[in-house]
């Protein structure tokens, strides 16, 4: 073995262990974390467990047209004081093969305000994080097409994790209007943002 | 003394709680400093459960998933394959008969050993089956079975993360790197795939990658480098084989592709460095430059061997029009070295460069009003694309081109992709070989064709 390759050999055992020792799992932020992120002005959030009935999953299923693998969600709702700020959903979906965790704020018209991934878990595709990525979802409604290569842009290499963060969004949208603002929300709220014929809103 | 992160927790919180137990008895401990010492106890506690266990899933959450979901953090198994039907448009015998070819069939087994180790690897059949037995030359099966990628991603932080040692994609070119069939629209991998780029270039190796800023992302790899002289006791001379040496593995047919070297056998003391830079900061834009360089031992020296590579795909916002270029260019420092340029053959003689090109242009066709039911999902893309490959360019004195279409060569392809699903691509192209000529007819490599295909990708 020549001398280059026994220092390349050696720098390689060595930064391999330093990285065994100082090991960053790829969780880039708790749910918690995300929600003061969402919401920087937020005094509260109050956690809900919402589950589905079969009618409001085919509901579900039939606005956002795509597969439902959960029977319901964890959503917070944000409030500075009694003031409601928004509405924060967790939800999981796969990248190309593992889960990808993330949340979706969304304001009490219903627009998205933030998408933060908390957990990206595989070697490709970890692109979704990036942020003029994710900022393209902002002030989207239920009413947007969301559809990857039309009203949101693919990243080539990342395209299953763009995919299905965007059914993703889309999902929420769609389970915020049907049940959180109806089961959650209190009257006189703003009413939900029409969209124009692109899908954006007016 | 420096202490470890993980440990450095356990240590203060440790210190803290033993501190009372220290100090003299008379000595009468301040109830609001007690109080501080046992709230910052149960802040370490917490970090150190924290670090421990990598912040837990919000387990109401979890429940709502249902077990299954989540054991899919377990090992998983993709798949990519692609078939083929060509109908050469000239030639004879094998190389002109139609044929179905069942080219790649991978199984892509990956694991999360823990959230910051994963295992990614591909196990590939080529031409469908292997056949080792010697069947009087009707061996059913004539094609490969290989490992083509093997190793442990040690994610450290987004900024620096090492894939261990292993088999891994060399990181030069769009194709090389995504070469899965649905993400390109010609039936056959690009043609400058082959000879320049010689893909799917594969090496044992070892890599750093990570973002530099957002939307720019890089990947250094010490590999094995090309191989060109192998040393081949007993062998006879022969027009292409020098006496004790192996065939060219750099030579003017094949460009780079006989030169990836042998997985086991090669010499370590060839190493090659290559490196990406990858960005994606434009919106549809999506482009990466990165090079490659190594010293490959010829008959009579050595040579540097140094490839740049520039390529950017570009989806017009808001249309559906695609547009892709690829060029890459070889810089062959001593070719009067090469085993090409040592054998009595001319035909395969190659000079100090290499390189080549292609500019491709996409439409995705399939209309909104046709995306409901079984179209929700499906595209059509007709593409075009123009190729040039130089394998042959300053060639040394006494050395002449071999000017017939199968060496330096130039294609235009044409065709059409239809998505049945983003994970299902049917394909159909024709091929012309723009300098062709009896011997390109008779060459599978540079002959014209129109051929059928189906890809598969999840």
């Amino acid at each position: 073995m020549s001398a280059q390759a026994r220092i390349i050999l050696f720098v390689a055992l060595g930064l391999c262990l330093a990285g065994a020792t100082s090991a960053w799992a790829e969780r880039f932020l708790t749910v918690a974390e995300a929600q003061k992120l969402c919401f920087p002005t937020a005094t509260g959030f109050e956690a809900h467990t919402i589950r589905f009935t079969s009618e409001q999953i085919t509901a579900i299923k039939k606005q956002s047209d795509g597969r439902m693998l959960n029977a319901g969600n964890r959503v917070w709702l944000a409030r500075a004081g009694t003031n409601l700020l928004g509405v924060v959903l967790l939800d999981y979906v796969f990248g190309k093969h593992e889960v990808i965790e993330y949340v979706v704020a969304v304001s009490p018209a219903g627009q998205v305000q933030q998408v933060e991934i908390l957990v990206y878990r595989e070697s490709y595709g970890g692109e979704v994080r990036n942020t003029k990525w994710r900022d393209q979802f902002k002030n989207k409604t239920a009413a947007a097409p969301l559809k990857l290569n039309e009203d949101i842009y693919n990243l080539s290499g990342a395209t299953m994790s763009c995919r299905h963060v965007t059914a993703g969004v889309r999902r929420l949208l769609a389970t915020f209007e049907l049940v959180v603002r109806p089961q959650l929300l209190a009257d006189g709220l703003p009413k939900p943002v029409t969209a124009g014929p692109t899908g954006k809103p007016r | 003394m420096k202490l470890n992160h993980r440990l450095k927790p356990w240590f203060v919180a440790a210190a803290l709680l033993a501190a009372p137990a220290l100090l003299p008895a008379q000595v009468a401990v301040d109830p609001a400093v007690l109080e501080n010492l046992q709230k910052q106890v149960k802040t370490l506690n917490e970090e150190v459960a924290r670090l421990k266990e990598g912040a837990p899933r919000d387990p109401a959450a979890d429940e709502l998933m249902g077990r299954k979901f989540f054991n899919s953090q377990n090992l998983r198994i993709g798949f990519y394959g692609e078939s083929k039907y060509r109908m050469p448009l000239q030639g004879s015998g094998a190389t002109g008969n139609n044929r179905f070819d069942p080219h790649r069939f991978v199984l892509t087994p990956s694991y999360v050993i823990a959230d910051w180790l994963i295992f990614n690897s591909e196990i590939e059949i080529e031409h469908g089956a292997v056949d080792e037995s010697v069947n009087s030359g009707r061996n059913r099966f004539d094609g490969e079975l290989e490992i083509e990628q093997v190793y442990v991603d040690i994610l450290i932080n987004e900024h620096f993360n090492i894939r261990s040692p292993g088999l891994d994609l060399v990181p030069v070119g769009r194709i090389n790197k995504q070469h899965e069939p649905t993400l390109f629209y010609s039936t056959e991998r690009p043609e400058l795939y082959r000879e320049i780029i010689p893909s799917t270039w594969v090496e044992p190796s070892l890599s750093f990658f990570g973002k530099i800023v957002e939307n720019l992302d890089y990947q250094l790899m010490i590999s094995t480098g090309l191989e060109d002289a192998i040393p081949t006791a007993g062998s006879a001379a022969t027009s292409t084989l020098p006496a004790g040496f192996a065939g060219p593995g750099i030579d003017g047919i094949g460009g780079m592709r006989n030169g990836r070297p042998r997985y086991r056998a090669a010499s370590e003391n060839s190493l090659a460095w290559s490196g990406r830079l990858h960005y994606n900061g434009i919106r549809g834009l999506d482009t990466s430059a990165s090079f490659y360089v190594t010293k490959a031992k010829g008959l009579t020296g050595d040579s540097t061997l140094a490839l740049f590579n520039y390529e950017a795909l570009y989806r017009v916002p808001g249309t559906g029009l695609e547009l892709r270029g690829d060029v890459a260019y070889w810089n062959i420092s001593s070719p009067e070295h090469l085993v090409a340029n040592n054998n009595t053959s001319g035909g395969d003689d190659l000079g100090g460069r290499m390189y080549g090109w292609h500019v491709e242009a996409a439409y995705h066709f399939w209309p909104a009003d046709w995306k409901t039911g079984k179209g929700k999902d499906m595209d059509l893309v007709p593409f075009i694309r123009y190729t040039d490959i130089v394998t042959q360019s300053g060639l040394l004195a006494g050395s002449a081109a071999t000017n017939d279409g199968t060496r330096n060569k130039t294609f235009l392809t044409a065709g059409l992709a239809y998505f049945l699903n983003a994970n299902f691509v049917l394909k159909a192209d024709y091929r012309r070989n723009l300098s062709r000529s009896a011997a390109s007819h008779l060459d599978a490599n540079a002959q014209d064709y129109f051929q059928f295909g189906a890809g598969i990708f999840f």
